[in-house]
């Protein structure tokens, strides 16, 4: 990475970048972000297919507990990464688990879940935030751009291969076991092992995204670009393209421009708030559309 | 669309029995289906003719035996395949999914967002079927009657031994019932085996080579002794 900083900082000293780009941190941050965009897009259309936007939130919020239970366990206080991918790995599975063994209807159930991760992920942090640093819950919900580290870059690098490699074998079943089961099931496609894999996908990206998008967020950026592709795209190709470009620019754009200004807003809220500009744009040009 | 020589499967069904709950959806189910031939399935609503074929395909955890016997001769195609039809529900219109990507998703193994094109015998397919001029349409813009040809389309393009089939006729013009029932009597002179839910007696008649009345448990029925407002059992007003 330093052969990149050390470019920057030339890039900075010619004039052509602004000066804020000599900070590592904000690259670490602009490099998660260029990771993190095409992810939550590509996974977001998935989302929306399913109709599962609460999922995303239930998996988000259970970040909350895993932060608490790994700094409770004496993980570092920056990056609980054992906990959190275990905690919210176990979340999405036991809640799949359930849904295959009852008749609650999902929709039910993951707003139980949801409540359940977001009261005891409070208590947890509430209580683990008077002995470490109040500014550590602010960060966790909200996401900041200050801590992103070459580690966690390394991290998103895998998860981006893995998510592209299932996203190549398996896109299409995918879809198919989205939008229906039981003829994806007669075409030997194992729906149970799909909606298992959703899960820890979600789980994944969730865990990867939450430095910089924060637990309360992390969820809308995995609907809203979708969500909004929805709106203008007549096929999956356009849907998926319009969606990761979305996501990818919100989140670009949601790193650069709050530093750029010296605003101080999160990175969690610029980014969500760049992609529901994204979302009134599209509404416009398809009302335009219809009009 | 159909091959000449297709490996259908016999079925055997022995003891099968469902339930959810305390509710008893199909009980001590034994039949046997034979390869080539073309069977339909009778029975009021909520008698379990979904719920037996779902657990056919496997979607229900029942109780008793489910066997498919492929024949292994390496002439026949299409062993192990299963084409299926699911009721016509209302679709999504909202969902940003072509005609193409449908047959894509289905018969494709390259992401669909990667290969847009279809091989040749699947336009012609899709010519035949009158549905290649509206390959970019959204399937939740389809009427009801090309939605239902579209899945017999891909369930046939997928080499299947055996077509299960939830009322397939549903929605269809008489054109369209026509061209249908021809490409399934194709299919099942060539060999492969049709297990087929239907109401209409008539159709049943014309096409189907045994019929099966199911209302929880099942029994065979010969329909040319089937008044149209007579169930088997001589309940009037059951069958419809």
């Amino acid at each position: 990475m330093n052969i990149i900083y050390e470019q920057f900082n030339v890039w900075v000293n010619a004039g052509f970048l602004p000066g804020m780009f000599a900070y590592e941190f904000l690259i670490n941050a602009l490099f998660a972000s260029l990771m993190i965009g095409p992810l939550l897009g590509l996974l977001g259309t998935l989302v929306v297919v399913k109709r599962l936007a609460f999922l995303s939130e239930a998996v988000g919020h259970s970040v909350l507990t895993g932060v608490s239970i790994g700094i409770l366990l004496g993980e570092p206080v920056e990056s609980p990464l054992i906990s959190l991918f275990s905690f919210s790995i176990l979340f999405a599975l036991l809640l799949q688990w359930i849904k295959g063994r009852s008749s609650i209807p999902y929709d039910a159930l993951i707003g139980v879940f949801l409540s359940f991760a977001l009261a005891l992920g409070a208590a947890l942090l509430l209580y683990v935030a008077k002995h470490v640093n109040a500014h550590l819950i602010e960060q966790v919900m909200f996401g900041s751009i200050l801590v992103t580290t070459v580690d966690d870059l390394v991290m998103l690098v895998i998860i981006c291969c893995i998510i592209a490699v299932l996203a190549y074998r398996y896109g299409n079943h995918a879809y198919l076991v989205a939008i229906s089961p039981e003829v994806a099931h007669s075409q030997r496609i194992n729906t149970r092992l799909h909606d298992y894999a959703f899960v820890i996908m979600i789980a994944l990206i969730t865990v990867a995204s939450v430095k910089i998008i924060g637990a309360v967020l992390v969820g809308a950026l995995l609907l809203i670009p979708a969500a909004s592709a929805r709106l203008i795209a007549s096929n999956l190709k356009q849907l998926l393209v319009l969606s990761v470009l979305f996501s990818s620019t919100a989140s670009v754009l949601g790193i650069l421009i709050p530093m750029y200004g010296e605003w101080p807003v999160s990175a969690g809220p610029a980014i969500t708030l760049f992609a529901c500009a994204w979302f009134l744009l599209s509404l416009l040009y398809r009302q335009a559309k219809i009009a | 669309m159909v091959c000449k020589n297709i490996a259908g499967p016999n079925l055997k069904l022995r003891n099968v029995h469902f339930h959810l709950g305390n509710q008893i959806l199909l009980k001590d189910i034994s039949v046997e289906f034979t390869r080539g031939l073309w069977y339909g399935i009778a029975g009021p609503n909520g008698g379990g003719k979904s719920t037996l074929i779902k657990t056919i395909l496997g979607l229900n955890n029942h109780q008793g035996s489910i066997t498919l016997d492929w024949p292994s001769s390496p002439e026949l195609e299409g062993a192990g395949n299963i084409g299926y039809i699911p009721q016509l529900l209302p679709f999504d219109e909202s969902l940003p999914i072509s005609v193409r990507d449908y047959l894509l998703m289905s018969l494709s193994t390259k992401p669909v967002w990667f290969k847009r094109g279809l091989p040749i015998e699947v336009e012609n397919a899709l010519e035949h079927i009158q549905l290649k001029d509206k390959l970019e349409r959204r399937i939740g813009d389809l009427s009801g009657g090309e939605r239902q040809r579209l899945m017999l389309a891909t369930a046939l393009l997928q080499n299947p031994g055996l077509l299960i089939l939830d009322e397939p006729m549903t929605g269809l013009d008489e054109q369209g019932k026509k061209d249908s029932l021809e490409l399934l009597n194709r299919f099942k002179v060539a060999g492969g085996t049709i297990l087929m839910i239907e109401h209409d007696w008539g159709l049943i008649r014309e096409h189907c080579n045994q019929t099966f009345w199911v209302d929880k448990t099942i029994r065979e029925v010969d329909p040319s002794q089937i008044q149209i407002t007579q169930a088997p059992s001589g309940d009037v007003g059951a069958v419809s």
